[in-house]
């Protein structure tokens, strides 16, 4: 099944802006949806948020063993060199399904630190491990006090003795209380908003001196805030240049926009189908709803705001592997700006339209509510975004 | 079928400028010369002036009209609506007759479909034609024309049967506007042009050869020329702009412009003029101004979507979808553009964007989008419209109440000024 | 208000703003309003003293307790609790079913209720809406059936705010299904929660509390006395009622407290240069609400004044715009507050436990924060959506 799938995904993705899927992504697309469809309903996506560990090891060994961890990795490290279309599929189908594993904070985040950043050694152990579905990993990076500003970084690592001492505390690093390996980052020089003097540093969970504090997040994930007191890691640690991480960050954020992106789109269609659903079953004044002009042109409004959702994810996921670094940081603002404008007026509009039940947990538009939300403050919200386009120029 | 690729269509299109593209040509024998060859129109039959190219390639070609300096076949204007009808549902003789003086731009045509009592709800025409001897005989009133004043040839909307239902008792003509019977009467809007007419048609008469489709498929043919309009919406911007190079036959194009053409030179103001943004921004020195620049941002976004999304409609278009709903997705996108973009110059230029003549900002260019841009929400179907349309074709939501649903035409309430 | 305010006015705000510092309980003062939902006790016990400074229930007719105070003034009032903020007077007792007592009720509802009512000795919850029955309330199907001197009710209510909390329901009854218009046939009826047949029933809502729930009555019986006014009117009470619940429910205080709270919490996170405070989007922003909020303040007095002359128990039409700004703007607030807080909203109140009893006290400042956003979305659905007091408004003002 595996090799069936993937084999075939090496696809042609030219300049021909051919949107429509071929018959290898339609497969790819049946499979994921299948796999979230048989296990997702909102029931035991309920169930899965209170086990244990917040997340199911049994979706997770599925989504590897259809290979579906490793899709976007070079084939050079057990990977199947999936493009960015195959990338957007998966993440949409996870939308729909409001999934929680730790996909984004794993797959996503920690992947792109490694394909990176990281030398061959660390890459072929890392990143087939992780594919493989036996080793988790968490990018710890955002700080107390740092919103949305990726210099900020106030943790510190010194070398000592031939080994990185790290002190600071982290929060809400996404799916950290489950991680194997966390990724820190930490000032190596310069002051706390410097964008010189950060680096990166791959640190085993179990490691002396971290305390790790999770919990659930409103969007069903988890979460944790995690210190460092005088931990201690071997020079060989260091993921990619010292002092000189800040680029590798940035590269990590854009990969979570373009899939977040990606997801949302899911997510967000989801919310308008079951809102049109809800319209044409919903009856009052003697008839549905929908019949009502201002409903039904809220719901076009909704729809439009999707569509122009999916349009920036596809440049989004276009962008993503743009070798210059102006035009890629511009076009990710331009993305995550108009992911945010999207998800919220489409969050908001099938909550509305829903009346009452739209604000209840046992319904399902509440969830997909939340999680975009969440999304819409993941990497930067629209004002952020759009802070940083106004200071730059366009490329285009 | 030829399998195309990017590079094999800009090498041949490259050979083929470089080998035909003369500045000194006259302008309508290199507008036959692109007929001939089908480079001017490439995604058309290759029967037809075209060559058959898949639209998502188009843009290739248009890139190597750039970089040599080649003038493009105007693709603006009703004519070419005509021509996507007459292509769709036109007959043999329609296409031997107006298709090449469409891509030459000779003939200059107007759209015959708004009526005084009858605009959003366009099926309510009342116009009438009725067969007489072995003619058509056409009387009524259509409003909001464009280029009547101007225009060859008219597509023409009227009611033929006032007993079957409204939408199935139109039909679809094409009316020679150089006739007695065809009087206009020009319209002078708020930024000052004149550019749409009340037509009066009272005996013009229509040879039977010259109906399109079948007598009664009317709001079927509409159709197809109004989803050619609102996916065209979102190329507004590039229409009318003057080439500036030197030479003859740049001077015969903006002879044309200013005359048949006139109407479109300020379409480009009514899609919010988005290319001046920037440079205004920085002349005005409004670019260090935090607040202007958000906007600017803002109105960017909003842009690049709309751009990406035209594209997908094109990718489909491309596939051998046909024209559907989704040109009301970039019908709405582009006002909503205009509108951010006319609230950004504002931002701008303040006072001065109400200015006019030759101290004005860009020659009155900016004051002429501020009282332009209102007409992209309403012409060619209003946002409301293009807003029920989505929520009954794509959305598939409960059709709006119809009080003139299966009742003849006749007997249906209507405005009391048709 | 410097605008509309006179000196006696401002003396006036200022002992009310005298006597809240001095008499909110610590509890209270603590909660501060962090979560959208007050406790009971915290609720009660306010309640309780400003009843016993004759303040609880400023609007109503002085013999039952009102204060005789002008507009501007109960305006005053209402907005320092909720800028404050202060629990909330409980609007169940003293902005719906009170008023309807004074107006409608008998002397021995009036002798019974009031006083309880103003001292939250009885603590009532709204019984409207039904599962069936939403924005189109007249469709409702809970009847109630005479049998000697009781009526039998049976039926379902849904989103019945604070109802396990509750010791009386107001409800909307079908006394009569055969009436002419079903708008005809329904009673205003008062019944204790502790009746046999009443069971109670927590719906979980996203913004991790259980304020709303549902309520079954099973062959409840209720005596003939608790119908308020004549059988067959409740309709005509409930339209005096939801017209109340309009003007109330703009809540100008909430929304500048929130504002507050945001411009706080900016000064104390990074933009690009310097605090979020100071960045020049984010003052744009607040100045834009302080503006709307500025405009709604001004037309909340003019229709009060008006409703004043008008003096007409029928409600104003123009009170759906206050509920639909009001409404409007809470949200714009909340949104506002938790974009400040922007990847700080990612906890749910779980993460005290993740701290076994270490929790950081500065955290608990931005915990309350996405669980009010949440809340705020329900401020254009309930008490008639924003859709439905914009038909209000074409009907009945613009005459469409
Ligand atoms: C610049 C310009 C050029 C034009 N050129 C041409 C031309 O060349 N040929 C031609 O035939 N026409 C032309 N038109 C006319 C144009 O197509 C009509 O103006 C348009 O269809 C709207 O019709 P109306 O003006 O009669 O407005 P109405 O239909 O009277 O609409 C008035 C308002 O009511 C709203 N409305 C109407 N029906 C509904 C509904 N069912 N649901 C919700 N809202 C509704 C509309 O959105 C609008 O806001 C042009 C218009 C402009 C502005
Ligand atoms: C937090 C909360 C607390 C509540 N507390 C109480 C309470 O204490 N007591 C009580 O009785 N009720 C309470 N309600 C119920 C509230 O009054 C109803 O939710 C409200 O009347 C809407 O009804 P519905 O939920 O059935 O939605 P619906 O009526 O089904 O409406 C669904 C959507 O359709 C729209 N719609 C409906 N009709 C029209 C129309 N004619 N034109 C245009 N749009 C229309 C609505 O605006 C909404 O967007 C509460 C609700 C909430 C959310």
């Amino acid at each position: 099944m595996r090799s069936n799938v993937i084999s075939s995904l090496k696809v042609f993705w030219g300049f021909k802006m051919d949107f429509e899927l071929s018959n290898e992504q339609q497969l790819l697309k049946d499979s994921v949806s299948r796999l979230i469809a048989d296990n997702y309903d909102l029931q035991k996506r309920g169930a899965i948020i209170k086990s244990a560990d917040g997340y199911s090891k049994t979706v997770w060994k599925q989504l590897a063993d259809l290979g579906l961890l490793g899709l976007s990795f070079s084939s050079n490290y057990g990977g199947f060199d999936g493009g960015p279309v195959e990338q957007m599929i998966i993440l949409e189908a996870f939308g729909t399904g409001l999934l929680i594993e730790p996909y984004l904070a794993t797959i996503v985040l920690s992947g792109t630190a490694i394909q990176s950043a990281a030398d061959e050694n660390k890459k072929s152990e890392l990143l087939s491990a992780i594919s493989n579905g036996d080793h988790l990993m968490a990018f710890a990076h955002s700080e107390r006090l740092s919103r949305y500003q990726l210099s900020q970084v106030e943790t510190r690592a010194q070398l000592k003795n031939g080994n990185w001492i790290l002190n600071g505390e982290k929060t809400t690093v996404l799916h950290g209380g489950i991680a194997d390996t966390i990724i820190v980052t930490a000032r190596t020089k310069g002051s706390d908003r410097s964008t010189d003097g950060i680096s990166l540093f791959l640190v085993p969970a179990k490691t002396k001196g971290i305390t790790i504090n999770s919990y659930p997040t409103i969007d069903g994930m988890q979460a944790a805030d995690i210190k460092l007191s005088n931990v201690s890691v071997p020079q060989n640690a260091l993921l990619g240049e010292c002092d000189k991480g800040f680029l590798i960050i940035e590269n990590i954020e854009q990969h979570g926009i373009a899939a977040v992106a990606a997801e949302s789109v899911g997510a967000m269609q989801c919310v308008l189908d079951m809102t049109v659903d809800y319209l044409k079953t919903r009856t009052q004044f003697g008839r549905p709803i929908g019949d009502f002009q201002v409903l039904q042109h809220r719901a076009a409004d909704m729809y439009v705001a999707v569509e122009e959702a999916r349009s920036i994810a596809i440049y989004a996921a276009m962008m993503t592997t743009e070798k210059d670094t102006e035009k890629r940081r511009h076009a990710m603002a331009t993305t995550k700006a108009q992911i945010g404008i999207s998800c919220r007026e489409v969050g908001q509009g099938g909550v509305q339209l829903h009346g009452g039940i739209g604000i209840t947990e046992e319904y399902a538009i509440g969830h997909y509510f939340k999680r975009l939300s969440m999304i819409e403050r993941q990497f930067g919200d629209v004002e952020h975004h759009m802070t940083t386009l106004s200071m730059m120029d366009s490329p285009d | 079928m030829t399998e195309y690729t990017e590079d094999y269509v800009r090498k041949e299109a490259r050979t083929w400028l470089e080998n035909n593209w003369d500045p000194n040509l006259d302008l309508f024998e290199w507008r036959n010369k692109l007929a001939d060859s089908g480079w001017g129109l490439p995604n058309w039959p290759s029967n037809w002036y075209g060559r058959d190219l898949p639209v998502g390639l188009v843009p290739i070609v248009e890139e190597e009209f750039q970089r040599i300096g080649a003038l493009p076949i105007p693709k603006s204007g009703i004519r070419m609506l005509a021509a996507a009808t007459i292509l769709n549902h036109g007959t043999e003789m329609h296409k031997e007759k107006f298709l090449r003086r469409i891509v030459t731009g000779e003939d200059v045509w107007c759209q015959l479909f708004s009526e005084p009592g009858s605009g959003s709800d366009l099926a309510g025409a009342t116009t009438k034609a009725v067969m007489v001897g072995n003619k058509w005989v056409v009387n009524g009133q259509k409003v909001w024309t464009t280029s009547a004043h101007k225009a060859h040839w008219g597509l023409l909307l009227a009611r033929t049967d006032m007993d079957a239902t409204k939408h199935d008792g139109l039909s679809y003509f094409i009316i020679d506007m150089k006739q007695p019977g065809v009087e206009t009467q020009p319209l002078k809007q708020m930024n000052g042009y004149a550019s749409f007419n009340q037509v009066f048609l009272t005996d013009a008469e229509v040879l039977p050869d010259f109906q399109v489709s079948e007598l009664g498929d009317g709001w079927k043919v509409a159709t197809t020329t109004l989803m050619h309009e609102r996916r065209a919406a979102d190329s507004l911007r590039a229409w009318g702009q003057v080439p500036s190079s030197e030479g003859p036959i740049y001077d015969q194009e903006r002879a044309e412009i200013e005359t048949t053409m006139a109407p479109y030179k300020w379409y480009p103001q009514r899609a919010g003029r988005v290319d001046l943004i920037m440079q205004r921004a920085k002349e005005t020195g409004a670019i260090k101004d935090p607040a202007v620049r958000q906007e600017i941002a803002k109105l960017m976004t909003l842009h690049k979507s709309a751009e990406w999304t035209a594209r997908r409609a094109r990718s489909a278009q491309e596939q051998g979808k046909p024209q559907g709903p989704e040109g009301s997705l970039g019908k709405l996108a582009a006002s909503n553009v205009a509108r951010a973009a006319a609230k950004v110059h504002t931002m701008i230029s303040g006072a001065h964007s109400m200015l006019s003549g030759d101290d004005s900002p860009e020659n009155g260019t900016v004051a002429e989008v501020l009282i332009s841009f209102p007409a992209s929400s309403i012409a060619g179907g209003t946002d409301e419209i293009q807003k029920n349309i989505i929520s009954e074709r794509v959305l598939d939501m409960p059709k709006e109440t119809r009080f003139d649903a299966g009742k003849p035409f006749k007997d249906i309430p209507r405005n009391t000024i048709s | 208000m410097e605008l509309a305010f006179s000196s006696e006015e401002i003396v006036f705000r200022d002992e009310i703003r005298a006597f809240i510092a001095e008499k909110l309980p610590e509890s209270a003062r603590k909660n501060g309003g962090r979560w959208p939902h007050w406790s009971k006790e915290d609720v009660v016990t306010w309640q309780r003293i400003l009843n016993e400074k004759g303040w609880a229930v400023p609007h109503w007719p002085v013999e039952y307790g009102g204060t005789n105070w002008t507009a501007v003034q109960r305006y005053i009032f209402i907005e320092e609790l909720l800028r404050t903020p202060t629990p909330e007077p409980l609007s169940f007792n003293v902005n719906m079913v009170g008023p309807v007592i004074c107006t409608f009720g008998n002397d021995g509802q009036k002798k019974y209720f009031l006083p309880k009512l103003r001292n939250l000795d009885i603590w009532f919850c709204q019984g409207f809406s039904e599962p069936g029955a939403g924005s189109d309330l007249a469709s409702l199907k809970t009847s109630a059936v005479k049998d000697g001197d009781e009526y039998v009710v049976n039926g379902q209510k849904i989103w019945t705010s604070q109802a396990h909390n509750a010791d009386w329901i107001f409800a909307l009854v079908r006394t009569n299904p055969n009436a002419a218009k079903p708008q005809m046939g329904i009673s205003f009826l008062l019944i204790d929660m502790k009746s046999e047949g009443v069971t109670v029933r927590g719906i979980e809502t996203i913004d991790e509390s259980r304020h709303v729930n549902e309520v079954f009555f099973d062959n409840v019986r209720v005596p003939l006395s608790n119908i308020v006014g004549e059988e067959n009117k409740g309709w005509d009470y409930a339209k005096f009622l939801l017209g109340n619940e309009r003007t109330g429910i703009a809540r100008v205080g909430l929304s500048r407290e929130r504002l507050g709270r945001a411009k706080k919490l900016a000064a104390k996170l990074p933009s690009f240069n310097g605090p979020l405070a100071d960045d020049p989007q984010f003052k744009r922003k607040c100045a834009t609400v302080e503006m709307q909020l500025k405009s709604l303040e001004i037309t909340i007095m003019r229709i009060i004044d008006r409703q004043r002359r008008r003096n007409d128990s029928t409600p104003d039409p123009a009170t759906s715009m206050l509920k639909l700004r009001g409404a409007e703007i809470q949200q714009t607030t909340a949104e506002l507050l938790a974009d400040v807080a922007g990847p700080m909203v990612a906890p749910t109140g779980q993460i005290r436990a993740a701290y076994e009893g270490d929790f950081p006290a500065e955290l608990e400042e931005t915990l309350g924060i996405i669980p009010h956003y949440f809340n705020s979305r329900a401020a254009t659905i309930y008490g008639g959506s924003n859709e439905i007091q914009r038909n209000i408004i074409s009907k009945g003002i613009l005459g469409l």
